[in-house]
């Protein structure tokens, strides 16, 4: 496993967010985690990249414990989170940003080829690679922050909720870039509300529901319970 | 040049070194209002190596400007456990504490304050300013320019984009303390007296004011932001005793509508898109 969350607890204060939840991720792989909000899935993806300390359970990575390491480590060792809300800096232009997730790397000349690359694959933000990144749209923004996670060249990227406020054809866009950069032998961890989509492109996926893991399986395997429509309270399931 | 020119000029020089010296920690999103503690510190180490070891005035004040780096380094680490409000509470306590030692030193003077034996000229005084302005401009070009706009951002995505957070403001805490330093050393030397009562709260908060004015965003802020603060009072002169309402009337408008300063980021693009000929291709959509 490249990922292997065993037995994870996080608790802010008296507030359980995360109660023993095991999830893992091979090599490659596409894996979501649903459930409606507050399910604990952000905070699950935090403690994945060091953004919070568990209180109990551990966090192997490629065989380590990277339980007790730090953000950078996990960055150095191939983990890369895309943020809920993208947490990109405005006052930074959109090439700055991108340096950012190259920020511990030294083979500049590699990191150059690869932002071309973005900007080649996103015209829009090759065009506007000396503006402030505030000029973008939400749907730049979000390549931007992939671009940015990207260039961390992590083995595995995290993403927690990709997709919230895009439109539907920015959301299809989305998926299909998502899958192209899994081509490129990227294993993603997909945080998502819009169920259908991220089950879509997902080989497995586990379903939260007040911080645990209540179900897991393939997306036929899930898609055929019921469960995963009350996990969601009838919000997210329905076609 | 007159004396009253080159008076306003070397004031000018000094108040721009003073700004960055606040600048650099708010840069990474910290407010230094025990700035002032760390411009006492530079002038008084260099005046005390002018007179007890004959150093010469420039060399006095770069050493005073590590000594005071080193000073500052240390303190970091308990002062920047806390955040915003605190933060800024500490430093000032900082300040003050500072302040009273040298109150309390009778080998610099105490309260009657220390003059000082040797004098730099107001060029001189220029010069170092000018060095300054070039080296943080510079500075701001580099990665450590990138991270620390990143970190006073957004502290989270610096985190997690892997940034050590702690570290940058810590730099950016003992740099902003060393020009500070030199910025008093140079004080020192050209006014040739140094007194405790000179670097209290009210300087902090002046040389904050300077950085807050011109703009947090951009090395050019506190430039612009010193400036008008030396300058307005002078040209102000005539309307008398009214000028200081005049001024405090006119910090009070910047605040309202134009929070960030007067220099901003997004600003200063705008202007270079205006000054240079569109060479990017805008098509492509």
């Amino acid at each position: 496993m490249l990922l292997d969350i065993q037995g994870l607890s996080v608790r802010y204060g008296r507030i359980a967010a995360v109660r023993d939840a095991s999830v893992n991720v091979a090599e490659g792989e596409v894996v979501a985690v649903l459930g409606a909000n507050g399910a604990g899935k952000s905070s699950l993806l935090k403690a994945a990249i060091g953004l919070v300390t568990p209180n109990s359970g551990h966090i192997l990575f490629a065989g380590s414990d990277a339980t007790r390491w730090s953000t950078a480590q996990r960055l150095a060792n191939g983990l890369v989170l895309v943020p809920e809300g993208r947490r990109i800096v405005m006052s930074l232009t959109v090439e700055e940003n991108l340096l950012m997730g190259a920020y511990a790397r030294r083979d500049l000349e590699a990191v150059r080829k690869e932002i071309g690359v973005i900007y080649e694959r996103f015209p829009n933000l090759g065009e506007r690679r000396h503006m402030l990144a505030s000029v973008l749209s939400g749907g730049e923004l979000q390549m931007l922050a992939i671009g940015r996670g990207a260039l961390a060249r992590p083995r595995l990227m995290m993403l927690d909720e990709p997709s919230l406020g895009l439109s539907p054809r920015l959301v299809q866009e989305l998926f299909r870039h998502l899958v192209e950069i899994n081509r490129t032998g990227l294993a993603l961890l997909l945080v998502e509300q819009n169920t259908r989509k991220a089950l879509g492109i997902a080989s497995r996926a586990y379903v939260m529901e007040l911080g645990r893991v209540v179900m897991s399986g393939t997306p036929g395997e899930l898609l055929a319970d019921d469960r995963l429509e009350a996990a969601y309270l009838g919000t997210g399931a329905k076609a | 040049m007159t004396g009253y020119l080159e008076g306003v000029f070397v004031l000018l020089a000094i108040n721009i070194i003073l700004a960055y010296g606040a600048f650099l920690p708010m840069a990474a999103g910290q407010l230094n209002l025990g700035v002032a503690g760390f411009v006492a510190m530079g002038a008084y180490i260099a005046a005390y190596l002018s007179n007890e070891y004959a150093w010469t005035p420039l060399a006095a004040a770069l050493a005073a400007s590590i000594a005071t780096a080193a000073i500052a380094f240390v303190v970091a680490f308990p002062i920047l456990r806390t955040r915003g409000i605190y933060l800024a509470l500490a430093t000032f306590a900082l300040g003050q504490v500072v302040q009273a030692t040298i109150l309390n030193l009778n080998v610099v003077g105490g309260a009657s304050g220390y003059p000082v034996s040797t004098f730099l000229g107001g060029g001189m005084v220029g010069a170092v300013a000018l060095a300054v302005v070039i080296v943080v401009i510079a500075l701001f070009h580099t990665r450590l320019g990138i991270s620390l706009t990143a970190v006073s951002d957004d502290e989270i995505a610096a985190d997690m984009m892997g940034l050590s957070v702690r570290w940058l403001q810590t730099v950016a805490f003992t740099l902003g303390s060393a020009v500070a330093a030199l910025g008093g050393a140079l004080y020192a030397h050209h006014f040739s007296f140094v007194e405790a009562q000179n670097f209290g709260i009210m300087a902090s908060l002046y040389i904050v004011l300077y950085v807050l004015l011109g703009g947090t965003q951009t090395v050019w802020g506190p430039i612009l932001g010193a400036a008008v603060f030396t300058l307005l009072p002078e040209l102000l002169r005539g309307s008398a005793s009214w000028r200081y309402v005049i001024f405090a009337c006119l910090i009070i408008a910047v605040m309202v509508f134009r929070p960030q300063g007067v220099v901003t980021t997004g600003m200063l693009r705008r202007l270079l898109d205006v000054c240079r000929p569109r060479a990017l291709p805008q098509g492509g959509k």
